[in-house]
Order: C-alpha cells, then sequence, then structure tokens
C-alpha cells in the first residue's frame, strides 16, 4: 500500500495538468515556413487513415494575384524583391504593434497599396490594395467594374458580407466592396494573421 | 510506523505543491525588461484604492493619459487600467473587478476596441487577462476572450501554456521571481523619444461600418453597471491617428451618447485646442502620443473633468499628497532616464 | 476528444470518481455510458453507426446461440428415433442456418466500413481508369462521415460473430452488455482489437477500489504521455517537415526521415496504448497488450508477432486459417501438387492466403495505394526470407554467428531498417513518389547533412534534439529492463522517496517537455506573432 503513495501524488496530477490539441500547425517562425505543415490527426493515425499529404506552399505566388507592368505580386511573398522591382513608394508608413516588436509596413503607389508584415527578418505581403481604375486585378477587374463582370471573372463561389464579396483561394482572400452595384475598392488579404 | 507513512504523505505532497508554484512563478513571463504592456493589470492591486477617475481601454488609454498630470494640475486622483488591444469585453470585466476594491466617481472608456466583436489574439488576451486577480470577473473574461484555440485550463494554470518556456529562461525570469518592480506611472506607460506622424495611410474602405452586436451588448452593460453604481461614464476617442477612426463609426458613438445621455469626447476633432503637434507629440508616427503629447492631453481632459464631473481637487488630502509626492519622484526620475537613453536634452 | 486534451482528461477524472464511488453493480454500465458520451462528443451521427453495428451483431449472435439451442434440444429429444444419416443431415441444416446468420451479419458491418471508408477510393480508382480509355467524365467524389474508429470496432464485432459461430465464446444475451464490449471507449480509437472471450473476463465484474492496481493503471497512463507528448510530438514537427517537402529534401534526408517516422510511430502508438491499457487498468480491466517491445525483433515475422499483436492475430485467425482450410484453396493445392510437384503445390495455398492476408492488412490501414503497396511489400519481404531460411541456417552453421550479441545486434539493426524502408509507402504522396524518394538515398549523396547542422533547419532545434535523445535512451533502457519482468514492479520496490523521486520526475517531464499547448515555445508567441 505504501508504495503506491508518490506514485498517486505524482500521477494524480496528470489530472489537472495537461495536454494542449493535437492540432500543431508550426508556428509561422520556425525554420520550416515553407512548409504549411499539417498535422495528421493523432489518435489512431498511427494505425489507420491515410497520413495526410501537406502541400507545399509556395512562397512566391499564391491564390489570386495582381500584376504591375511585369510584376507580380501576391500575399504572403517577400516584400523585397517586389519592391525592388516597384522601386521607391510615394508614401512609406510603419505601424508599430501595441506591445509587440515589428513593425507593419505600408508602401503607397500611385494606384495601389501593399502592406506588409514581419516575419524574422524579412517582410511579407499582409494586403494588396487597388486604389482606381487605373490598375485591374489579374483577371481584368477595375474599380468601376459592374457585379456581372465580376461574377464573370470569378465565378460564384463566394461569400457575402455586407456590401464586400469575398473570394478565397489558397489560403488568401480576394475581396471586392461594391457600391451601387460597381466595384468601389479591390483588396487582397493574406490569412496568415488571422487566429 | 503509521505517523511514520502520514509524514511522508504530508511531506510529498507539500514538495509537490511548492515545486509546482515556484515552476509556475518562474515560467510565467514576468513582462519587465520588454513588452512591459503584459505587466500592466496586475499593477493595481498593490495601489492605494481611492480614486477618483479610473480609465479603461487598450493602448489609447495608457499610453496617452498621465495620472500625474491630473494630480499635479487639478488634484484628481486616477488610475489607467489599459492594456494593449483590450477588448471591449475586457474592459467591461476590468471594470467589474475594479469595482470589487472601489467606486470611482467617473469612469474614462476609450472607444476604439467598439470595433473588435470577436476574440482577436492569444497573446493580447494573456497580457489583458493574466494580471487579472482570480474572481467571477476574470473568469467570465477569459471565457469571453478565449480564441478557439485557447483553453481555460491554460489561465487557470499558466504553467501549462508556458510550459516550455525553460529553454528560454533568463536572468529577469530569477530577478522577478517574486517581486515585479513597478513599469508604469498609475498605469501610464511613459515614452519620451520622438518619431514625427507622416505619411499615415488612406483609410481602407470596409464592408462593414456597423459596430457588432457584442460590442454594443458590453458598452450597454458598461453604461448599465455604471448607473448602477452611480458612476459617471465618460466615452473618449483619443487623438491617435491610426488605426483610422471612421466617420461611420464617430456618427454612431454620438448617437450612442446622445441616446444613453453620455458625455462623448472625440479628441481628433480638437487637437488643435489641445495644442497637439504630430511632429513632436507622438512617439512611433502618430498611433500613440508621447510624454509631451499626453501631457498636453491630460491638461485639456483635465480641465473638462473639473468643469463637467464632480470630482474633486485633493491635493489637500495629506494621505494622498504623500502617496502622489511619491509617485511623482518616480515620474520624475523616469522621465529624466529617458532623456537620458534617448538622447534628448531638456 | 482527443486523448491529449484537457476535455478527455477531466472526462477521465469523472468516470473514475463516477466509477468507484457508485455502487461496483453498476460499473459496467458506468462504462457503457462513457463509451457513448466519448462517442457523442466526437460526433453525434458516430453514436447511429456504432449502435446499428452493435444492433446488428448481437441479433445475428442470438439468433445463432438460439438456433443451436434448439438443435442441441431436438436432437436430444429425438435421439432415438433419427438415423446417423439424418442427425447428421439435420446438423448440417442448422450449421448452414447459423452460417447464413454469421455471413449475413459479416457482409453488413463490413459493408458499412467498405463504403464509409473506400468509396472515395473506389471511385478515384475508376475515374483514372475511365480516363485511360479516353472517357472524359468523371464521377464525383461522395460526401461519407467516417465515424472514429470504425475499423477498429467492426473488426471487434466481426470477430465476435465469427468466434459465436465457431462456438468458441457463447453469445452475449444482454445487448447493453454486448454493447459495452464493443464500445469500451479507451480502445474505441486505436485498438487494441480485443476478443470478446477477453475482455468479458474483466469487463462485468465488480472492481472494488485496488490501489495497487490503480496506481499501476495510473503509471501506465503517464508512460504513455511520456511517449506521445515529450517523443512522438516533438518529432512531429521534424518528420512533417521531411516528408512534405519531397523537392528538397531527398537522399539523406529521407534516410532521417525514415528514421524518425520509425520512432515518431512507435512512441505514438505504444504510447496511445500504454494510455488505453492503462485507463483500463485503472478500472480493474484486462485488455490484451498490443506491443511485446517490437523493435527487439531479429525478423520480419517476429516483428509482427510483436507489433499490434491484437491486429496480427485477428487477421491470422480470420482470415488467414479460413482461407487456408477453405474448400477451393485444398483443391488448388491438389491441383497444383499434382500439376507442378510438391515443392510448388506446397507453396500455393500459403503464399495465395498470405497475399489475401497482407493485402486486407494493406488496404484496413488506409484506403489508398500507398498502404497496398506497403501490405504487398511486407508479403513479399516475408515469403522471401521464408524462402531463403534455408540459406541462413547455412550460414549460421558455417560461421557461428548464432546468438552471439553483434549477431542478434546486426539481425535487430536489419529488421527495423527493413520496416522503416518499407514504412516510406506511408510518409509519401503515392506510389512512383515512394519509389523516388527511396531510390535517392542511394544517388544523392548529400550525407554531410547528417553533420554540418542542416538538420536545424527542419523545425527542430538542438533543445529538441537533446530532449529527443534523453528520451530515446530512455525508451531503450526500460525496454531492456521490461525483458526481465514488469519495470512498474521493480520501482514499486524501491523506497518511498526513490518512487517518489522516479515518478514525479516523469510527471515533470511530460509536464515541461511535452509538446503541447499552443506553439511550441512561448517567446514566439510573445514575440513574433506580428
Amino acid at each position: 500500500m505504501k508504495k503506491c503513495v508518490a506514485v498517486l501524488l505524482a500521477t494524480g496530477m496528470i489530472m489537472m495538468a495537461g495536454c494542449g490539441s493535437s492540432e500543431k500547425v508550426i508556428e509561422r517562425d520556425t525554420a520550416t515556413t515553407s512548409a504549411e505543415v499539417s498535422s495528421q490527426e493523432n489518435t489512431g493515425s498511427a494505425s489507420e487513415g491515410v497520413t495526410e499529404n501537406g502541400s507545399v506552399a509556395d512562397s512566391v505566388q499564391k491564390g489570386y494575384l495582381f500584376l504591375y507592368k511585369d510584376v507580380t505580386v501576391s500575399v504572403d511573398a517577400n516584400m523585397k524583391p517586389i519592391l525592388e522591382k516597384l522601386g521607391e513608394p510615394v508614401s512609406y508608413f510603419e505601424a508599430a504593434s501595441c506591445a509587440f516588436e515589428g513593425l507593419d509596413k505600408i508602401y503607397t503607389y500611385s494606384d495601389f497599396e501593399i502592406d506588409t508584415y514581419p516575419q524574422g527578418e524579412e517582410d511579407f505581403v499582409s494586403a494588396i490594395i487597388l486604389k482606381n481604375d487605373v490598375v485591374t486585378t489579374a483577371e481584368g477587374i477595375y474599380i468601376g467594374c459592374s457585379r456581372d463582370e465580376v461574377t464573370a471573372a470569378y465565378g460564384t463561389d463566394y461569400s457575402e458580407k455586407g456590401s464586400m464579396v469575398v473570394y478565397e483561394k489558397d489560403g488568401m482572400k480576394l475581396c471586392f466592396l461594391f457600391d451601387n452595384e460597381t466595384v468601389a475598392s479591390i483588396q487582397y488579404f493574406s490569412t496568415v494573421l488571422d487566429e | 510506523m503509521k505517523k511514520k507513512k502520514y509524514f511522508r504523505i504530508i511531506a510529498a505532497v507539500l514538495i509537490v505543491i511548492c515545486t509546482l508554484a515556484l515552476l509556475q512563478r518562474l515560467l510565467t513571463p514576468k513582462y519587465v525588461d520588454d513588452v512591459i504592456e503584459g505587466a500592466l493589470i496586475a499593477e493595481y492591486y498593490d495601489e492605494d484604492k481611492e480614486h477618483d477617475v479610473v480609465f479603461i481601454g487598450d493602448c489609447e488609454v495608457y499610453e496617452n493619459f498621465s495620472p500625474a498630470v491630473l494630480w499635479e494640475e487639478y488634484g484628481i486622483h486616477s488610475y489607467i487600467r489599459g492594456s494593449a488591444q483590450q477588448l471591449i469585453w475586457q474592459s467591461y470585466y476590468l471594470l467589474e473587478d475594479t469595482l470589487r476594491y472601489e467606486t470611482p466617481k467617473v469612469v474614462v472608456f476609450n472607444v476604439l476596441s467598439m470595433k473588435y466583436n470577436e476574440p482577436q489574439k492569444e497573446a493580447y488576451n494573456r497580457m489583458s487577462l493574466e494580471g487579472m486577480r482570480w474572481s467571477s470577473s476574470k473568469v467570465k473574461a477569459v471565457l469571453a476572450s478565449m480564441t478557439e484555440r485557447e483553453n481555460f485550463e491554460d489561465y487557470l494554470f499558466p504553467i501549462l501554456r508556458y510550459h516550455s518556456r525553460w529553454s528560454e529562461l533568463n536572468s529577469g525570469d530569477l530577478e522577478y521571481m517574486f517581486q515585479v518592480p513597478k513599469v508604469s506611472h498609475s498605469g501610464y506607460y511613459m515614452r519620451v523619444d520622438v518619431k514625427a506622424a507622416e505619411n499615415i495611410p488612406e483609410a481602407k474602405p470596409l464592408a462593414d461600418y456597423e459596430f457588432g452586436e457584442n460590442a454594443y451588448f458590453y458598452l450597454d452593460k458598461m453604461v448599465q453597471l455604471c448607473e448602477e453604481k452611480g458612476i459617471r461614464l465618460i466615452l473618449i476617442k483619443a487623438p491617435s491617428l491610426y488605426p483610422h477612426w471612421y466617420d461611420e463609426w464617430e456618427v454612431q458613438m454620438e448617437e450612442y451618447a446622445k441616446e444613453h445621455h453620455l458625455l462623448y469626447l472625440n479628441f481628433l476633432e480638437c487637437t488643435d485646442e489641445i495644442g497637439l503637434d504630430f511632429q513632436t507629440d507622438t512617439y512611433d508616427g502618430g498611433l500613440h502620443l508621447n510624454l509631451s503629447g499626453a501631457e498636453k492631453l491630460t491638461s485639456y481632459f483635465g480641465q473638462i473633468l473639473t468643469e463637467q464631473t464632480d470630482v474633486e481637487d485633493k491635493r489637500a488630502d495629506e494621505k494622498l499628497a504623500a502617496i502622489w509626492e511619491q509617485k511623482l519622484a518616480e515620474y520624475e526620475k523616469d522621465k529624466q532616464e529617458q532623456y537620458i537613453q534617448y538622447g534628448i536634452e531638456k | 476528444m482527443l486523448f491529449t486534451s484537457y476535455r478527455f482528461l477531466e472526462f477521465l477524472l469523472v468516470l473514475f470518481l463516477l466509477y468507484y464511488i457508485l455502487p461496483a453493480r453498476w460499473q459496467w454500465k458506468v462504462l457503457l455510458v462513457a463509451g457513448f458520451v466519448f462517442y457523442f462528443c466526437a460526433n453525434p451521427i458516430y453514436c447511429v453507426y456504432i449502435a446499428v453495428t452493435i444492433f446488428t451483431t448481437w441479433y445475428a449472435g442470438c439468433k445463432i446461440e438460439a438456433l443451436r439451442e434448439k438443435s442441441t434440444v431436438y436432437l436430444q429429444e429425438h435421439k432415438e428415433s433419427l438415423s446417423k444419416e439424418e442427425r447428421k443431415s439435420y446438423k448440417a441444416a442448422v450449421k448452414h442456418k447459423t452460417w447464413i446468420w454469421t455471413l449475413s451479419c459479416l457482409l453488413f458491418n463490413l459493408g458499412i466500413l467498405a463504403v464509409v471508408k473506400y468509396t472515395n477510393f473506389a471511385i478515384s480508382n475508376i475515374n483514372s481508369v475511365m480516363k485511360a480509355f479516353g472517357s472524359v467524365g468523371e464521377l464525383g467524389f461522395v460526401d461519407i462521415i467516417v465515424p472514429l474508429g470504425i475499423s477498429f470496432y467492426t473488426f471487434q464485432a466481426v470477430g465476435y460473430i465469427i468466434d459465436v459461430y465457431r462456438g468458441t465464446v457463447e453469445a452475449e444475451k444482454n445487448i447493453f452488455r454486448f454493447a459495452l464490449f464493443v464500445s469500451f471507449f479507451p480502445q474505441l480509437v486505436q485498438g487494441p482489437i480485443s476478443r470478446f472471450g477477453d475482455l468479458k473476463k474483466t469487463l462485468f465484474e465488480e472492481h472494488p477500489f485496488d490501489k495497487k492496481t490503480i496506481c499501476f493503471g495510473l503509471q501506465r497512463i503517464l508512460w504513455g504521455y511520456f511517449k506521445k507528448l515529450v517523443i512522438a510530438d516533438r518529432i512531429l514537427t521534424g518528420v512533417n517537415a521531411l516528408i512534405h517537402n519531397t523537392d528538397t529534401y531527398t537522399g539523406a534526408y529521407v534516410f532521417v526521415g525514415m528514421l524518425f517516422y520509425a520512432l515518431e510511430l512507435y512512441a505514438d502508438f505504444t504510447g496511445g496504448i500504454d494510455i488505453t491499457i492503462g485507463i483500463a487498468q485503472t478500472m480493474g480491466i484486462e485488455v490484451t497488450e498490443n506491443f511485446r517491445r517490437p523493435y527487439f525483433s531479429k525478423n520480419i515475422k517476429e516483428y509482427w508477432n510483436r507489433w499490434h499483436i491484437t491486429m496480427g492475430s485477428w487477421f491470422t485467425d480470420y482470415i488467414f486459417y479460413p482461407i487456408s482450410v477453405c474448400k477451393p484453396m485444398l483443391k488448388l493445392s491438389k491441383f497444383s501438387r499434382n500439376h507442378f510437384g510438391e515443392f510448388i503445390g506446397k507453396r500455393v495455398p500459403v503464399y495465395l492466403s498470405s497475399f489475401v492476408v497482407w493485402f486486407a492488412t494493406g488496404i484496413w490501414h488506409g484506403a489508398s495505394w500507398n498502404f497496398i503497396a506497403w501490405g504487398l511489400g511486407n508479403w513479399l519481404v516475408i515469403m522471401a526470407s521464408q524462402e531463403l531460411e534455408p540459406l541462413y541456417k547455412k550460414f549460421h552453421n558455417r560461421f557461428h554467428v548464432e546468438g552471439k550479441f553483434g549477431f542478434r545486434l546486426f539481425q535487430v539493426v536489419r529488421t527495423v531498417l527493413l520496416m522503416s524502408c518499407l514504412r516510406l509507402f506511408d510518409c509519401y504522396r503515392d506510389v512512383p513518389l515512394t519509389f523516388r524518394m527511396f531510390g535517392s538515398m542511394f544517388t544523392a549523396g548529400n550525407w554531410n547533412i547528417l553533420w554540418n547542422g542542416s538538420l536545424l533547419n527542419i523545425g527542430l532545434t538542438v533543445t529538441d534534439y537533446c530532449i529527443l535523445l534523453c528520451g530515446l535512451v530512455l525508451l531503450i533502457a526500460v525496454s531492456l529492463l521490461q525483458r526481465s519482468g514488469s519495470v512498474r514492479e521493480k520501482i514499486a520496490g524501491l523506497p518511498f522517496w526513490g518512487r517518489f523521486l522516479l515518478w514525479y520526475g516523469l510527471f515533470l517531464t511530460v509536464l515541461l517537455m511535452g509538446a503541447y499547448g499552443i506553439g511550441y515555445d512561448s517567446s514566439q508567441f510573445i514575440y513574433n506573432q506580428f
């Protein structure tokens, strides 16, 4: 009987101690950023079920793209090469996050704006916002297009939020904001920062 | 024999409890040398609690208002219960928590957090909630704030959350294990450096400008709680240039205040009267004010408090005067140290 | 409710208290309710599936038993009046009837398993075939919920009905008791696959509060969590990085990934089983062991007798033997013996039966060609080693190596490597890719990654490697100790403070070094989320 006392004490605490969820998505900053590593559902995975094959996320281009002259901009792409090609922005702004190190950066060009988030030493595109009808999406939609033109280009598989139409692809969002049935704003968003 | 057995059991239990408690203390972040925003909420409990004015809200309160100025210029005894990205339900429960200790005459709430209708980031939740003492308010605050991947158990036993921090412990973790030094001045986070506000980006159009139901729900609760306790609630919008405060939001707040007979002050609309110069009065390009900006804003707001509410000048109160004498000394010391740190001559 | 969630631990705590506070005669009922609560929490629909399996199997079992009882009575009553021939034909008729019940039950339940698990696999194969024949149309995939652990509980139910048919166990008349056998929650998600005859010995008994059993159970659970959280979930990061980036991680990385996966799988699976058996033990229930230090096996055949034992024995008892002795097989055996001689004739039935078994084992693991290839790979290796047996014997006799430590070690390492190679099918997306990756080990020539620090770029830090190494050493040490009897018994013989230190130490190790919770390290969460 005595033998078990220590054991009871120690193991009894497993009851309150614990073990988190099995979803083990590797945090953005670990070395394997190129892989969106998805976990195997652990229960029984060892013995049953197909091992999930995680897709290797292309860090350069994903989802819907924005083409400006000969530069391709994609959310979650490294900003450095893009910045080199686009040249100095018209205006540049840094926003420190409350209580955290690292800066969100906003590069404003005459026809569009690119926002970035920091990851390690580098910055990655978090959003692209088209500001006028001089620029278009890769699929040819620009501010002023009609709702029909948007659905013709992107299909009907979208979700609606107020007057905004959201298309999702490869973990990014392309949003069209309508004003009286014409496109009033076009925004590309990364979903990496969504919790 | 039996006696010895019981003794051993008790000893083992004690060892287990003590080591776990110590480990938890050791592994929990102290927020002293860096990210000091995480330490703000807990500091309140060590204060003398007879405040006339309590601020609640996000960084727009704890970086933009200086209770020291309110005391020096108006004799108002105030405290800021602010934390980074404090969501409105957290503000509400922090108010509930505060009311367990005292009933101030005025509560000031910064309305920027109305824009969030759902739980946001775990990291901010931690900083706003961890410092709270346990009470039903804290339980409710945690439950209202948790994102999908969070667990209540992690708040109950923070060691579960921080269990793997052992690999990056530093000397600070040992040094501040039992005693954490003060990092704020009655909840105010002082910064004296300057970074002019330039190139504030245009506001992005939003899909929906209507504040969420959940946000309104807690604002209603806040109004109700203040009414019940006979507290004057003042809504404010601090004069931060970024994140953008939309006109549509402004209209909603103005209407809300009118409907509930509340005083609502949008300081963005009176930056000139306050005398704010965003070339010199902000330390991060317009997001937050620096000391010079905060002192100007506080001075302006103190005038309003004195004129429009029944808060009194308590400078004659000996006990408070003594407390503030010490606080002001620390305030001055921090100020001077920062001037040297940032190479600013004053 | 995953085994590694707080919710599960809280569920266990409540269950444990109820189990011992309520009157002992209610214990098995508490477990039954718990099983359904557990399953309901995962998805309410699952309960329907398992209830259908429970009811049909129970009903078929009762029917078979009733038929048999009736026939015994009938034969008893008409002992005198029936001729030997008549008795024989009557018996055959009854047997046929029971066979019909058994077969319907089997087809129905295996049918459910096949539909939910293999429909989409079948559709994708049909599509490929159609495409090969130039068809442009494609069948759409269907959205079917696969109930948690369906392979496990279906196999338990199927095993039961065959046992009843064979007369090795008596059919359970009480549907609730039978329901508990099928839905016993600790083993619902990952086995072991228990036999009714084994489990019923302790499942329905009243269990008084026995300190030693409960302690041992808790110790086993703790050890299971150590394997799962400290080792398996920690190395998971590295394994995922290695096997998902097939462009980058070739050659020596494949080798590393293969070994890492061997460790992860072992720690994950045996850890889970330790938790299962431990939970059962805290409630006084004995569940069949599923592993016996499999990585110490000297050949593949032995390995399969020591790894996932209950599955292996299930396939042997319910597939291998019936096929080996069924009429067509005996005929085939006779035919081949007559036509191809003794050598081939003897082998045909064995080869064929084991082929079926390994094909089934493969596809049971998952609906994909990878698993089928993996199963058949095992079959090939086992058959080859059987054929080479005489050659080995010669070699052993010639060099007198048998039984020598060095040679035994070689055999163990060889078996581990061979099994790890086969398991590559489990890692990579498809069969051709698996072969390519395997081949790259011999051509890439990037073995310098083993020491040039490249392995620090797969999401594992130096600290992680240290923990894993220590964990591995502990695993091996415990396995070595186990050979001479229960490690828990040995520890129980230590003085109080020694035991305290060991178990509390293990608890703290799991608590602090377990890879659980949000992110692996909190500094990331503080600094890097923006």
